[in-house]
């Protein structure tokens, strides 16, 4: 097999889209509606003082047409790369591996994109002749998918005749299916699934939902084990990731490059990366997406009803009701090809759908944390997972510099209860209990208590057979929130449990007049504020 | 009357004497021992006491309030029990002042009549054999007089004409017969089936040795309480209220037989806390008369009492008997000499100023109740002490048959509800047993005299006065009792109160310490929330249609009451029947629907403590033991959690259960003795070994290990771990979030 030269396809001249995104940053004025702020499964409406600033995401771009032709196009005419028809032979060991169930957010509506583009794959494997075929979720540390979700991301054609021999979940921790690549230059370990590294072609599948993803990161994160995410899943990389949705100034994408130039080494790899617009809400509450100001008397009364039920609904049903619903999201891109030529393209598509140019550094940030992170798909947000989406996602959704200056305040609106998924969560349970009860310093965290919560027998046990988050998941969600924690002189929750807030380390206020208040005393009288409008996901392009 | 002069001061009087001073590690002989030193420095003292006198001299008098600070060197210790014959002392003792009695007023009469009606004439006896014949100043009390109306004189017992003849020794061959007689019939069958009864009622799901041994303690309760019952029997029938008033006037009798040199016999009334020396409200612990103030303070007496409110009580300060004593030492009278020291006769304090100045204390500054909230305590009452009985035995019997009923019915929040009637059932126990107690005295219509004390202290010189004055006139009862003893009370009742405390503690609990061994868990309840039974409708019903699971549950809830009823009685009876459901089912098919088990029933399931500390023991290089009723193929995950894990396992023949167990279920002293072994095994000292238990089956390996744990007990095993300060803990799941 040969692989061609890395052939770069001339591209028409970059745009930047987010300078041309004035509209999306609004200034609040004397006459302007409240605010609305998702707190976890509910909603509230705030009045921000007069002068912040609302940062809102881009509408959402209009997809492909024809997906399926995309797809084929982009199987055909790879980025350097030969055609993936060249690439396969009878006889040949294929591994195709895809993105888990924590992407995207929500789930999407059917068909899962995964599904579509591994169906193609598929096809011109057998036309190839390609019999030894198996395909593989690539979950790195976190739960395995149920069969359930594996049907619905690959599809119950695929399912049906792979599952369960030739269609599973990688597990990182059985030492009979690992092969040990070496060392990068910096001495990171690559450790792999061993019928990934072994295969004659390693197809790769992802989604692309933030900046973060894809890439290097898919494969060698996704189908690696403790040690080789530990390089970079640490302290040290997250507060020198400045931000991790920002690849080129993030140490944990250098890294994660590092161990993919390994890998490629290795095995060849096809990656196939997949961009969504971002319409998160469906039909009758697509509202939620736009600015306050521009809601119809009609889309008030809906947003008037939703809040009433849900505010009084049963907290289990309305979780249950929240974790149904699923996003009609349209695929704006598809790529394939060599990983590096591939995931440039990709990010632009990104960049299209989600940058923002913001200007200046706020003293204050506020926003709203919504009921699902990658890491609780159909499955609780636990205080610690509220911690990770706060100060690791959302402070992090910024390229140039943060949206809140240093020692400024972001105030978060969640009810932080201290609620824990028993299956998908059980280390996060002792986390909680006896790491967050010592300390909350992500470094003395790090020191003291990874390494016997990455080498416990029962949460190894947990996560290899059970529906459980490896035991050293809930360490790297704390690292997350490394480089927030660093950089903010405070984190207020608005209506946050106190106790739950207490053990985190922040404060809590019950309405957002006391919280501003409080992050006074942090930043000064007469602060300004931005509000970060999210979810949809985007992130903001801020120059100081 | 008196040999030497008034104008000799006491302290000359006994200058180079020797002093033998007996039940100095009581109440009076603290308070007497203290003077003592404190008082006169020329006198030397010996103490008998018993078990290592030194030892205790050092560690529990010279500590005690009235000889804190003092010098004790010149103080002597023999030690000697006064209760049996074969008693030595040392030679040259002048005076003898004999305070060591039982004072307890629920004695078994052959007890009470070895130490205090024998006690005196042994320990003259001893004195002589060892060539000397000292002054003897008996200490008695003023209720050795009996129950009388009217004026009681300040005579020696048995010399009132209307006096019982009292024959000491008959009385006690009689006592000790009892004794075995009643040893012997309560181990007739009837009082066996009884105490085995009620034992297995309260520990049954312990197992056979723990019931054998709560029914022997029963057993020996009986016994006691039928002779204590006996003794008052007998003592009221002679005309005494109690074996204590009895046994006493019996000492008195028998000491005179004795005819000693000069013998003073002191009959103190109540004694209660000090009111000068060593300093107001010296008290060590409840008297006479305190459980009934504390009891009403606590609210435990609803404001009834059987007694006459205008009768007197007839209470002294302690320090005042101890001076009475020793002005009774520096002046040997002629012939036997009786001194009541009482107030009735010329301070009289009447039940209704007790009640009085008490509810007042209680109301001003009242006690706080189990929860730490004041006590609000009710107008003091009187009726007859009939009527308070019939009442109580009422309440008694509702009590009971409440009782009774929980026992049977398996109804929800029982633990509840049992542990509301314990609670109640406790209260009216002590309230009856104080009736019981004080009946006599809360309508002994009598007066003491106290003219010989009142010429003693007529006699004194004012120097003395000063020192060892025992003046009762100068009591004013409203401070005495207000501020003076109730407050002792206090001390005594209340702990004191704990410094500012962290709201929130924050801090982890350490880790156990000690070097590593055993850590064995029960998993249902303390690992896990659920039982065998929780197990068996999971595996069940899991692949049911929701309507067949509603049935099928339906039709189980039926049988949930007799299984609850028969787990209280024996956890191995239980398992062993339960196990039967499992008759005819598949193996095969069951063991692969238990490989879900893990997401689907045991995480939910499982209690993160338990998780944690399993590491904890792990980390510090402990073996950890998961011991379990559970079918072995259904804990199989559980493996990966601990070192070892103990499981029942079932017989399978061509491919089904057969319902039996292939072992004894592992459950009560199964447990214990597993335990056992595998401390043998693994060479670790059972001391050092930590056991977590939620039930009573779960009792005798919690029994057996140093560090025993009881996590989330129901209520008998936390009235266990309550009575052994066993630490409990509450643990929980996750499963609410779900």
């Amino acid at each position: 097999m040969s692989i061609a030269p890395t052939r770069m396809i001339e591209r028409t001249k970059r745009r930047q889209p987010a300078v041309e995104r004035e509209a999306c940053v609004v200034e609040v004025h004397e006459h302007s509606p409240p605010t609305l702020f998702h707190s976890g499964e509910q909603f509230r409406l705030e009045r921000l003082p007069v002068g912040s600033r609302i940062v809102y995401p881009p509408p959402p771009l209009k997809g492909l047409i024809d997906v399926d032709a995309a797809i084929c196009a982009a199987l055909d005419s790879p980025l350097g790369m030969d055609p993936l028809d060249s690439l396969l032979r009878p006889g040949m060991k294929l591994t195709i591996a895809f993105d888990d169930i924590s992407l995207p957010l929500p789930p999407m509506k059917l068909p899962d994109i995964r599904g579509r583009v591994i169906e193609h794959v598929l096809e011109r494997a057998y036309r190839a002749g390609v019999e030894d075929i198996h395909l593989i979720a690539a979950l790195a540390l976190h739960r395995r998918m149920t069969p359930a979700e594996l049907k619905r991301a690959v599809g119950a054609r695929v399912f049906d005749e792979f599952y369960p021999d030739r269609l599973y979940n990688h597990d990182a921790e059985d030492p009979t299916e690992i092969v040990d690549l070496g060392q990068t230059r910096h001495g990171e370990a690559v450790e792999l699934s061993k019928r990934a590294a072994e295969s004659d072609l390693l197809v790769y599948v992802n989604i692309n939902i933030v900046s973060m993803d894809g890439g290097h990161k898919s494969v060698a994160v996704g189908l690696g084990t403790y040690n080789s995410v530990k390089a970079h899943h640490n302290v040290h990389t997250m507060r020198h990731s400045k931000s991790f949705m920002d690849p080129n100034k993030s140490e944990l994408h250098n890294s994660a490059n590092r161990q993919g130039d390994i890998v490629e080494a290795a095995v060849p790899i096809f990656h196939i990366e997949t961009t969504l617009n971002n319409d998160m809400f469906d039909g009758p509450l697509s509202f939620l997406a736009k600015p306050e100001a521009r809601w119809t008397a009609r889309e008030q009364t809906t947003f008037a009803a939703l809040k009433r039920t849900t505010d009084r609904m049963h907290p289990k049903l309305r979780r249950a009701a929240f974790h149904k619903s699923t996003a009609p999201y349209s695929i704006t891109g598809v790529q394939a090809g060599a990983v590096g030529p591939v995931h440039e393209v990709t990010l632009d598509h990104v960049a299209a759908q989600q940058a923002v140019y913001v200007k200046g550094q706020a003293d204050i940030v506020t926003a709203g944390l919504p009921y699902v992170g990658p890491y609780n798909v159909d499955s609780i947000l636990n205080p610690i997972l509220v911690m990770c989406m706060g100060l690791g996602y959302f402070f992090n959704l910024y390229q140039g510099v943060p949206l809140v200056r240093e020692g400024g305040v972001m105030i978060f609106t969640h009810p932080v209860t201290r609620e824990f998924h028993p299956v998908h969560h059980p280390s996060y349970v002792d986390f909680y209990e006896e790491v967050l009860a010592t300390t909350t310093d992500p470094v003395e965290i790090e020191a003291r208590f990874e390494k016997s919560y990455a080498e416990d027998e029962w949460y190894r046990h947990l996560y290899r057979t059970s529906y459980a988050y490896h035991g050293v998941h809930p360490f790297y969600m704390w690292y997350w929130g490394a480089h927030g924690l660093q950089h903010l002189g405070d984190v207020i929750f608005v209506g946050g449990n106190a106790e739950a807030c207490r053990r985190l380390g922040f404060r809590r206020a019950d309405t957002m007049r006391d919280a501003l208040e409080m992050a006074e005393q942090v930043v000064g009288r007469d602060p300004s504020l931005t509000h970060f409008h999210c979810p949809p996901l985007f992130y903001a392009q801020v120059e100081a | 009357m008196l040999a030497l002069p008034d104008d000799v001061l006491i302290q000359q009087r006994l200058a180079g004497q020797t002093v033998l001073l007996t039940g100095a590690s009581g109440f009076l002989g603290k308070a007497v021992l203290g003077q003592l030193l404190r008082e006169l420095p020329d006198t030397r003292v010996i103490l008998l006491l018993r078990g290592d006198a030194q030892q205790r001299l050092e560690n529990e008098i010279l500590t005690s309030g009235p000889c804190e600070g003092l010098d004790g060197s010149r103080v002597q210790t023999v030690s000697g029990d006064l209760g049996r014959e074969g008693l030595e002392l040392p030679a040259g003792i002048d005076v003898v002042i004999h305070c060591a009695a039982s004072v307890s007023f629920e004695q078994p009469l052959d007890e009470a009549l070895e130490l205090n009606a024998k006690g005196p004439s042994r320990l003259l006896e001893a004195v002589r054999a060892a060539g000397s014949d000292p002054y003897f100043i008996h200490v008695s009390t003023a209720y050795a007089a009996g129950m009388r109306t009217g004026l009681v004189l300040e005579k020696p017992s048995g010399t009132a004409p209307t006096e019982p003849w009292l024959d000491l020794n008959a009385e006690l061959d009689a006592a000790q017969a009892w004794r075995k007689d009643i040893e012997a019939e309560s181990r007739l069958p009837q009082h066996q089936h009884r105490f085995v009864a009620e034992a297995t009622r309260a520990i049954g799901p312990a197992g056979g040795p723990a019931v054998g041994t709560r029914a022997e303690i029963l057993r020996y309760e009986w016994v006691r309480e039928q002779l204590t019952e006996r003794g008052r029997e007998r003592a009221r029938a002679l005309g005494w209220s109690d074996t204590y008033g009895l046994s006493k006037a019996l000492g008195e009798r028998t000491i005179i037989t004795k005819n000693p040199k000069h013998l003073t016999i002191v009959r103190p009334a109540i004694v209660e806390s000090a009111l000068h020396t060593p300093y107001a409200g010296w008290m060590e612990s409840l008297k006479v008369a305190d459980p009934i103030m504390l009891g009403y303070g606590a609210g435990i007496i609803p404001g009834r009492f059987g007694a006459n409110r205008s009768i007197r009580i007839d209470i002294i300060p302690v320090d005042f008997v101890a001076n009475a004593c020793l002005v009774a030492a520096a002046h040997p009278p002629d012939e036997v000499r009786v001194f009541n020291v009482s107030t009735g006769m010329r301070n009289p304090f009447t039940i209704h100023d007790l009640a009085e100045m008490t509810t007042r204390y209680f109301r001003e500054r009242p006690l706080p109740d189990e929860d730490g909230l004041p006590v609000s305590v009710p107008e003091w009452r009187f009726t007859s002490a009939g009527n308070i009985l019939t009442k109580i035995e009422r309440a008694n019997s509702v009590l009971a048959k409440g009782r009774e009923l929980v026992d049977k019915l398996p109804i929800p929040r029982s633990n509840d509800v049992e542990l509301r009637l314990h609670k109640n059932q406790r209260k009216l126990d002590r309230l009856k047993r104080l009736n019981e107690i004080y009946r006599p005295y809360g309508e002994l219509d009598c007066v003491f005299d106290d003219r010989n004390a009142r010429a003693l202290l007529d006699n004194l010189h004012p120097d003395d006065r000063e020192r060892f004055g025992f003046d009762v006139d100068e009591i004013d009862w409203d401070h005495y009792i207000g501020e003076v003893h109730l407050p002792a009370l206090r001390k005594i009742a209340v702990p004191p109160a704990p410094g500012p405390k962290k709201t929130r503690s924050a801090g982890r609990r350490p880790a156990p310490e000690g070097p590593p061994a055993l850590a064995l868990f029960d998993v249902e309840g303390v690992v896990l929330d659920s039982t065998v039974a929780h197990f068996y409708a999971w595996l069940r019903t899991r692949d049911m249609p929701e309507l067949d699971k509603l049935v099928w549950t339906a039709g189980a809830a039926t049988k949930v009451p007799s299984w609850i009823i028969e787990d209280r009685r024996s956890r191995t009876a239980f398992n062993r029947n339960f196990y039967k459901l499992y008759k005819d089912l598949p193996a095969r098919e069951l063991k692969r629907q238990a490989e879900e088990a893990l997401p689907d029933f045991i995480q939910p399931r499982i209690q993160n403590e338990a998780v944690r500390r399993i590491r904890e023991h792990k980390r510090r290089g402990d073996r950890v033991i998961l011991i379990t009723s559970a079918l072995d193929f259904l804990v199989e995950p559980l493996q990966h959690l601990a070192d070892e894990v103990h499981a029942a396992k079932l017989i399978e023949r061509v491919g089904r259960f057969t319902g039996e167990l292939a072992e004894p279920p592992l459950t009560a002293d199964g447990r214990a003795s597993l335990a056992a072994r595998l401390a043998a095994d693994h060479d670790v000292d059972l001391k050092d070994c930590h056991a977590y238990g939620d039930s009573l089956a779960d009792l005798p390996l919690l029994e057996l290990v140093g560090h025993p744990h009881a996590i989330n007990p129901d209520f008998r095993l936390s009235r266990e771990a309550r009575r052994r300060r066993w630490p409990i803990e509450t643990w929980g799941t996750e499963r609410a979030a779900v």
